[in-house]
């Protein structure tokens, strides 16, 4: 085993982090959230989607940044070349497309005059043409918005000039995860589910396992590694730049239910194929602000789900829960897939439930500070960086 | 003869031919429809016969399933939808989670 159970060991490995409450304004605040939108969601980079959404040229997805009220075009180009674009058309700023995904290729046109842009983003054609005044279609394309990829994520940037590439801001995260194949899994449900909490309510629930043994007692408590005490200890928690890291090692003398014991037991494939970029058996990476990445193990084939928190208002977020394995090899392969995503799926529905309940506690303004024990480090973490960002207690 | 309901030796599920459903919100939806005792009564039928429809599945092409074959492989879905209520919950009244459905899986 490589957990060390001890306490208070994530304190000793970031003495900087410090130990105080954390203050709970931010959750609620409308005056906080107005700053997020400003200083996080318009400044950072923001992960939108996949180049596997949009295989072949003319393939499009649209992405609602709501918070920021943006609706960002990604669309693969006759050339091959993906590109993002603000959703609205030069002519009298209609949203262009209004499906969430489809394929357009060649061009898209717009559906209040029919002006026609190229599939690379060029204004190609605009009924009544001689009847505008010294229009010049070379000028009036669509406008860009700063896109960059890594290992095949899409992100986007909101301001003109970011201040770091994609690369410099991904930092650690993307030194760990550099050549994971993530290509290789594919995307085998999405969930959206819309919440009556602030976003990072539902983030900061999922960035824990202190709750696991007692919210998820029944379903998943004893999925990892616990101390004598039957709390569980992480492996190992990495900070990065702005992001962050919590690993976890799986309890391996767990009890495995009737079906899940008959679909693993049975199986004679090769041993477990782990990704040598995985730091645990569990890996749970947060790239800040709104995205998680999180790698585990299914039978033999490392699978990840990926999560983005979509703020919609500061009481009311879509967690968005997308679920990715390997082609399966077999039919038992398939069924495993199959009961790993039904389990994490239920297990996500308690958690569901947490947040509403945990915004209703907080916005009601009883506490003026949430408490965070060592193992929820990482919690701490977030909010260091979002204060680094919102410099709403330094300027108060 | 005419087109079988479900493939030769497992003729005996068809009273479960309600579960061959997709997409996964459907399985979800009858899951949240039905009482624990139906869910333990499908639950029963299909656990013993599990090794069986896995060989069996795994002979024909799992990207153009013959309808039979298909009718079973859904079916077996279905299984795994209700097993984490039946073996690990066994009870409703014991849950605190959000209501399945609201989970809305967009495959
Ligand atoms: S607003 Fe798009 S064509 Fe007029
Ligand atoms: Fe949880």
């Amino acid at each position: 085993m490589k957990t060390v159970v001890r306490n208070k060991q994530w304190a000793e490995k970031y003495p900087d982090l410090g130990t105080e409450p954390v203050p709970t304004e931010p959750y609620y605040s409308d005056e906080h959230y107005a700053l997020e939108r400003e200083r996080i969601f318009r400044r950072c980079w923001i992960n939108v989607g996949r180049v596997d959404e949009i295989p072949e040229p003319g393939d499009y997805f649209v992405r609602e940044i709501a918070i920021c009220k943006v609706s960002v075009l990604i669309i693969r180009g006759s050339d091959g070349v993906v590109r993002g674009f603000h959703n609205v058309c030069s002519h009298r700023g209609n949203t262009l497309v209004l499906d969430e995904r489809g394929s357009c290729p060649g061009s898209v046109y717009c559906h209040f005059h029919n002006w026609i842009y190229s599939d690379t983003g060029e204004l190609i054609r605009v009924p009544d043409e001689e009847n505008f005044f010294d229009l010049d279609k070379r000028d009036h394309g669509l406008t860009p918005v700063n896109t960059d990829f890594w290992e095949g994520f899409v992100f986007v940037h909101l301001e003109p000039e970011p201040a770091e590439t994609l690369r410099q801001y991904l930092g650690g995260v993307a030194d760990q995860l550099d050549g994971c194949p993530f290509h290789e899994m594919r995307l085998m449900q999405t969930y959206k589910v819309e919440e009556q909490a602030n976003w990072k309510v539902a983030l900061d629930a999922q960035n824990e396992l202190y709750h696991l043994p007692f919210q998820h007692r029944l379903i998943v408590g004893d999925a990892f590694v616990k101390n004598d005490k039957g709390l569980i200890r992480f492996q190992d928690v990495n900070l990065y730049n702005y992001h962050s890291v919590w690993s976890c090692e799986n309890n391996p003398t767990r009890a495995l239910p009737p079906l899940e014991s008959m679909l693993f037991d049975g199986d004679d494939e090769a041993p477990v194929i782990r990704i040598p970029q995985m730091i645990g058996e569990f890996d749970f990476f947060v790239v800040f602000p709104n995205f998680v990445l999180l790698l585990f193990d299914v039978g033999n084939s490392t699978s990840y789900i990926s999560y983005n928190f979509w703020p919609l208002a500061v009481d009311r977020t879509i967690w968005e829960i997308r679920m990715h394995f390997r082609e399966p090899r077999s039919t038992r392969e398939r069924l495993q897939q199959e009961y790993f995503k039904c389990i994490i799926r239920d297990a996500l529905q308690e958690d569901a439930f947490a947040h509403e309940n945990i915004h209703a506690g907080l916005a009601s303004h009883a506490k003026s500070h949430v408490i965070l024990q060592d193992e929820e480090a990482p919690i701490r973490y977030f909010h260091k960086v979002l204060e680094d960002y919102c410099e709403f207690y330094r300027n108060a | 003869m005419a087109d079988a309901v479900l493939p030769d030796g497992f003729e005996d599920l068809a009273p479960w031919l309600g579960w061959a459903l997709e997409p996964e919100r459907a399985r979800t939806a009858k899951k949240t429809e039905s009482s624990m005792e139906e869910l333990r009564a499908f639950y029963d039928v299909m656990m013993p016969r599990m090794e069986e429809i896995i060989a069996y599945l795994d002979g024909v092409p799992s990207d153009n399933r013959p309808a039979p074959a298909h009718r079973l492989y859904l079916i077996t879905l279905s299984l795994v939808e209700v097993s984490n209520l039946v073996e690990i919950y066994k009870r409703r009244d014991v849950i605190e989670a959000c209501d399945p459905l609201h989970f809305n899986p967009q495959h």
